[in-house]
């Protein structure tokens, strides 16, 4: 019994005091809700990785990872909007700008005010924005919530169903990292 | 039937036609790959070769149905989805398969160490040289390849 407390204790204190956690596995949704219809698409193979020391966060998506429902949709993003032949990836790399206040020893939930440079549709913009930090078991899960208004990363829409797609897109991400060995 | 009846029922025909052909057109579920003969097979070392020494050659199979023979490393699972990450202990290179919601029931006993072979499109590739992710692949609509 001493054993398996003393392993589990080993266990958590090496979770608490690693530095560097990451995912490859990590999950982007967005939505955009227009007049015509509502478009959703969903990718579960985001790379996520933060140094929870320098409080440092790297996310890189690839494009054509997103799925939807109807094949029309996941053309149309990747050729007409997102054009991922020409960008095939979206990133961002910022930090966690309050990330002493964040216990990593201590399971809870704190809120992360991160800043940041996200790069979509090859245009890199500076973003400021909240989201959540979950501790759980020594390992952190990142939440964040944001919107991204279309034309501030040059992805236009075609002139025929401008008044009709959304001109935002909101986008939610989650990322439950692990140590890195 | 007057002449003039024939034209007008013919012109409605031809509306219904269109209507349902562009509905269907528009609505068409994702292609399921599942039945789909992949354009290669590979072990998980040859294709992550290719991500150190023939990236132009891993360029040329985004978008096409190949097979990766592997070790599972992890499975992510939500309501909704499945994720299964290939790779082994030595390295943090990694390939990652997405899923088919609709092969999702058939991929629930997957777990970590056991060896699979997984088939999907390739959404593209990342190659790896300062944050310590290692080089990764992924996979989209992935299906266990029964074969």
């Amino acid at each position: 019994m001493k054993k398996v407390f003393f392993s589990l204790l080993v266990f958590v204190s090496l979770q608490a005091s690693a530095q560097r956690f990451m995912t490859k596995t990590g999950t982007i949704d967005f939505v955009a809700t227009g007049a015509i219809e509502k478009i959703e698409g969903s990718n579960k193979s985001v790379a996520c990785l933060l140094d929870s020391k320098a409080g440092s966060l790297d996310v890189i998506i690839q494009i054509k990872s997103f799925v939807f429902e109807k094949q029309l949709m996941q053309e149309h993003f990747n050729e007409n909007y997102m054009e991922s032949d020409k960008f095939p990836k979206a990133s961002f790399k910022g930090s966690i700008i309050n990330m002493a206040s964040i216990n990593m020893a201590k399971d809870g939930e704190y809120t992360a005010d991160v800043v940041g440079k996200l790069m979509i549709h090859g245009v890199t913009k500076d973003v400021k924005s909240t989201g959540k930090v979950i501790i759980k078991g020594g390992k952190p899960i990142l939440k964040s919530a944001f919107a991204v208004l279309l034309a501030d990363y040059g992805i236009e829409i075609p002139g025929a169903v401008k008044d009709k797609i959304s001109k935002d897109v909101k986008i939610n991400l989650n990322c439950a990292l692990d140590a890195m060995k | 039937m007057g002449k003039k009846l024939k034209f007008i029922l013919v012109v409605l025909a031809v509306i219904v036609i269109a209507v349902i052909g562009a509905w269907i057109y528009i609505n068409k579920a994702s292609d399921d790959f599942s039945e789909k003969v992949p354009k290669a097979t590979y072990t998980f070392k040859e294709i992550m070769e290719k991500t150190s020494n023939d990236t132009s050659g891993l360029s040329r199979l985004v978008d096409e149905l190949i097979a990766v023979k592997g070790v599972i490393k992890k499975v992510t699972n939500d309501s909704t989805s499945t994720t299964v990450e290939l790779g082994d202990s030595n390295t943090s290179s990694s390939v990652i398969c997405q899923i088919d919601s609709r092969h999702q029931a058939s991929c629930s006993f997957l777990k970590e160490g056991q060896p699979v072979c997984i088939k999907g499109k390739v959404a593209g590739f990342n190659v790896d040289l300062d944050l310590g992710l290692g080089n990764t692949i992924q996979l989209n609509y992935c299906s266990l390849e029964k074969k």
